[in-house]
């Protein structure tokens, strides 16, 4: 058959032939194929035994539907007997050793207790003040603190904001979650971690882009239904939890920029999403100090459709899309981004030298 | 999605090997394998479904590309060797290598020429626009596309007789080297699926060696560095500090070799298990004195298929000197291309095409430097140093980027550097540090962990699993090697 014979087996082309081995260095001794099988549902085992509470809210992240049922069957009791045992506390104990917080909020991003320290004044008015007050005027001593929160899009969205603003006159904390919304709380409390960016990083403009996990039931923190998807009563729910969230930054002093979904290319996902963006641009339209900016029209191709391309002002073509037809790539969060600032430049009065090349 | 460059692709975590979905997957596979090990027949559609179930978790839609090109190749390799006159069989293989190609060259490089050829038409004022399409890659066809034209070329050149056809299939879809390689011969794995293994004399402690440290230098090393330098860095050079700006390309040098070799790790830590024997695929490779020696011990596989089925058909260095730069330069550039449609890995392959015919005409015309201890770390200091330029564009989202990131070299010297800490210098050094490590501890633990008991084996790597999942961050990016 071959012509050419690889260099650790013997080639016969028969199945009574003797049985090749893998050649072992002298001094290792290697196991049947059975102890191995062992071998391996020990170490899964250990593993899942070990790993059981995040395993366990990993799955409680999935959506609702069989595979999370049964993962969450599977590794509740685990996750109970590992509790029963102590072995958690041994866990946790490894973790925190490890330089992990066992109790992280999910999602990734910066812990707000490791946001950038706070450089500038605090001297911003307690109560929401009028919808047209203008951002403070930043300097070197005391640069502009922006924060972009929300899901994956604002992760990429952070990225290209801090690029696009000047490094001396803004400090960007980039607090995106990926896999997280408004509408799981019990599985990451957006409501609390606002609050948290705010009291920790006191930013004076906060860019929100989130959303697009948010197909789903939304739940309080301790796990209760308030709304089922796909019932009437979900747009007011998801309304008051997005007012909600405007509310903690702007009550903290903020000014914020509410960066609405882009038009995606599943055409299944258009009518949530379209329906979420009039409620993002209700809410700016209601609470003081919150400008919303449109990126489905933006980007949407000629006749209304998904395009991830995009022309532009010198005539040449861009992709700005990701395969995945959801996200930005890097020239798309770019433009994001600059719409975000031009936002507020132009609604809140903000000096345009925080443009890098302003 | 973890990162917001180019280099980001959701749905490739879904074939991350460390996921928990992998491991379930390989404990079934496993199972069967050995059960079916006596029965060659059974045991070849078992491991073509398993690898075929792999490569369908990741996109159902796609495995038609796979068995596609796998029929391409058989049927090319068929015909090549039955066309007896010679120039006929140099145009069978000529076509069929064009047809196995043809599927990595629409996927691959549509997107990117059509969007060129729009801007350069729309630069002199022609409205020619080929249809904007965004096609989505799919995993590992790059590999499985270089492996079917291996095994045609060594079909037409007599160095390998054409397999059966459950072979080939079998040989293309197996999944240890399925969507990252290594690129595999089919001299080297062909004939060992027509070898019955051994059941009793599984390699185990070397294989999981192989495995959990795969998985520590991708999970904790590369995450690490990636997230503490290489990727805020990268993401805005302005803002960092020359020091800063060195530090991401000496640290992307040990991202990338962590996160490639980690995964050429596990993949030839399951294959050993399963009883195959996958070849080298890095040899400390920033231990190289020269760029020709770093293409000796960086991604081995990529390299000799470039140089057996490239560089050596271009002519390689038996046509004169000229010729012999540029059949370096064609290589290395289409080398470079073979790892992204984009500018950058344009500009990369040419840089390294420019570095090794630079070698090239060294050792024609200058008389050889000493072998001294002096010259031979100043020469690997020279070369690591030159890789790390090369990387900046292999990296960076755009060239701006990649020259951006070199100009901070030179005039970020004032800003303050705030992303440095001991433990980055630490694993930075010490990463690099270990491409000069002696074989010995590492065969040594090999061998103590193989006189354990099973079930003791098994409770050891499950608090080692434990530890390198604690200690990397939650939802670690896909292996960067995927999307090429």
């Amino acid at each position: 058959m071959a012509t050419m014979t690889p260099p650790t087996v013997d080639p016969t082309p028969s199945a009574e032939a003797a049985p090749a081995r893998t050649p072992v260095p002298a001094g290792r001794t290697t196991m049947a194929a059975g102890r191995v099988m062992i071998v391996i549902l020990v170490t899964l085992l250990t593993w899942t035994v070990l790993y059981a509470p995040t395993l366990k809210r990993s799955s409680e992240a999935q959506p609702l539907g069989a595979r999370r049922t049964v993962s969450l069957w599977v590794l509740r009791p685990i996750a109970a007997i590992s509790s029963a045992i102590q072995l958690t506390r041994v866990t946790d104990a490894v973790s925190s050793a490890l330089g992990n917080d066992p109790d992280a909020a999910p999602g990734g991003g910066q812990p707000p207790d490791t946001l950038p320290v706070d450089t500038g004044p605090h001297n911003k008015p307690p109560k929401p003040p009028t919808r047209t007050d203008p951002i403070r005027v930043p300097t070197a001593e005391h640069p502009l603190r922006v924060a972009v929160v929300g899901d994956s899009l604002a992760a990429g969205l952070g990225v290209f904001a801090e690029r696009v603003m000047s490094p001396t006159l803004t400090r960007v904390s980039k607090q995106g979650r990926i896999s997280t919304g408004l509408s799981r709380l019990d599985y990451f409390d957006w409501v609390h971690e606002m609050q948290l960016i705010m009291d920790v990083f006191d930013p004076d403009l906060v860019i929100v882009m989130v959303g697009v996990q948010d197909n789903q039931s939304l739940e309080t923190p301790q796990g209760q239904i308030v709304a089922e998807i796909g019932t009437p009563a979900w747009p007011p729910a998801y309304e008051t939890r997005v007012k909600q969230f405007a509310r903690i930054a702007v009550n903290g002093g903020a000014h914020v920029v509410w960066v609405g979904l882009p038009i995606v290319q599943n055409r299944g996902r258009w009518e949530l999403f379209q329906r979420q963006n009039g409620i993002f641009q209700e809410v700016a339209d209601t609470v003081p100090n919150v400008a919303y900016v449109d990126t489905w029209d933006r980007f949407a191709g000629k006749g209304g459709g998904y395009n991830a391309y995009y022309r532009n002002s010198n005539g040449q073509v861009e992709l700005i899309r990701e395969s995945d037809g959801i996200h930005f790539n890097g020239t798309g969060y770019d433009m994001v981004a600059h719409e975000a600032v031009q936002a507020a430049i132009a609604t809140f009065k903000l000096t345009d030298r925080v443009l890098a090349n302003g | 999605v973890t990162a917001p460059v180019r280099r980001s692709n959701a749905k490739v975590a879904a074939v991350l090997f460390p996921t928990t979905d992998f491991a379930i997957f390989f404990a079934v596979v496993f199972l069967g394998h050995w059960l079916l090990n006596p029965n060659p027949l059974r045991w070849k559609l078992f491991m073509i479904g398993a690898s075929y179930v792999f490569y369908a978790w990741w996109n159902v839609h796609f495995i038609w590309l796979l068995a596609g090109v796998s029929t391409i190749a058989q049927l090319g390799a068929i015909a090549v060797e039955r066309q007896k006159d010679e120039r006929k069989k140099r145009w069978t293989l000529g076509v069929t290598v064009a047809l196995a190609f043809a599927p990595l060259a629409y996927f691959k490089y549509y997107g990117f020429f059509s969007l060129n050829t729009t801007n350069a038409a729309h630069a002199l004022g022609l409205h020619l626009s080929p249809p904007l399409i965004q096609v989505l890659l799919p995993v590992g066809v790059s590999f499985f596309t270089f492996m079917a034209v291996a095994y045609i070329v060594d079909v037409y050149r007599g160095h390998f007789a054409v397999a059966s056809w459950i072979d080939v299939f079998l040989y293309l879809s197996f999944f240890p080297h399925l969507v990252a390689g290594p690129i595999v011969r089919p001299s080297e794995l062909i004939p060992q699926l027509d070898v019955r293994r051994d059941p009793r004399h599984v390699d185990v402690s070397g294989s999981a060696y192989l495995i959990l440290g795969g998985l520590f230098k991708k999970v904790v090393i590369s995450s690490f560095v990636a997230t503490a330098i290489v990727d805020p860095v990268f993401a805005d050079p302005a803002r960092h500090s020359a020091l800063e700006v060195l530090f991401a390309a000496w640290g992307y040098a040990v991202v990338i070799y962590a996160d490639f070799s980690g995964y050429t790790d596990i993949a030839i830590g399951i294959a050993k298990l399963l009883g195959f024997q996958f070849p080298q695929n890095f040899d400390r490779p920033y231990s190289a004195v020269s760029l020709q020696d770093f293409w000796r011990r960086w991604h081995m596989t990529l390299s000799r298929w470039l140089r057996d089925y490239l560089y050596i058909p271009l002519g390689g260095s038996k046509k004169g000197e000229v010729r012999t730069y540029i059949n370096i330069m064609i290589t290395m550039v289409l080398g470079g291309l073979w790892h992204g449609a984009a500018w950058t890995f344009v500009i990369w392959g040419a840089y390294m095409g420019v570095g090794q015919s630079i070698g090239a005409w060294k050792r024609r015309h200058l008389p050889p430097i000493p072998e001294t201890a002096a010259h031979l770390w100043l020469q690997r200091l020279c070369t690591f140093n030159l890789v790390c330029v090369g990387w900046i564009f292999f990296r960076a989202d755009t060239v701006g980027t990649a020259l951006s990131m070199i100009g901070r070299l030179f005039t970020g010297w004032g800003t303050p550097t705030l992303l440095l800490t001991p433990l980055l210098v630490l694993v930075i050094f010490g990463m690099l540090a270990l491409q000069y490590a002696p074989h010995g501890p590492g065969r040594m633990l090999q061998r103590r962990i193989s006189h354990l008991t099973p079930v003791t084996m098994g409770i050891v790597f499950g608090a080692i699993l434990f530890v390198i999942v604690t200690m990397g961050p939650q939802g670690v990016a896909p292996f960067i090697y995927f999307q090429f």
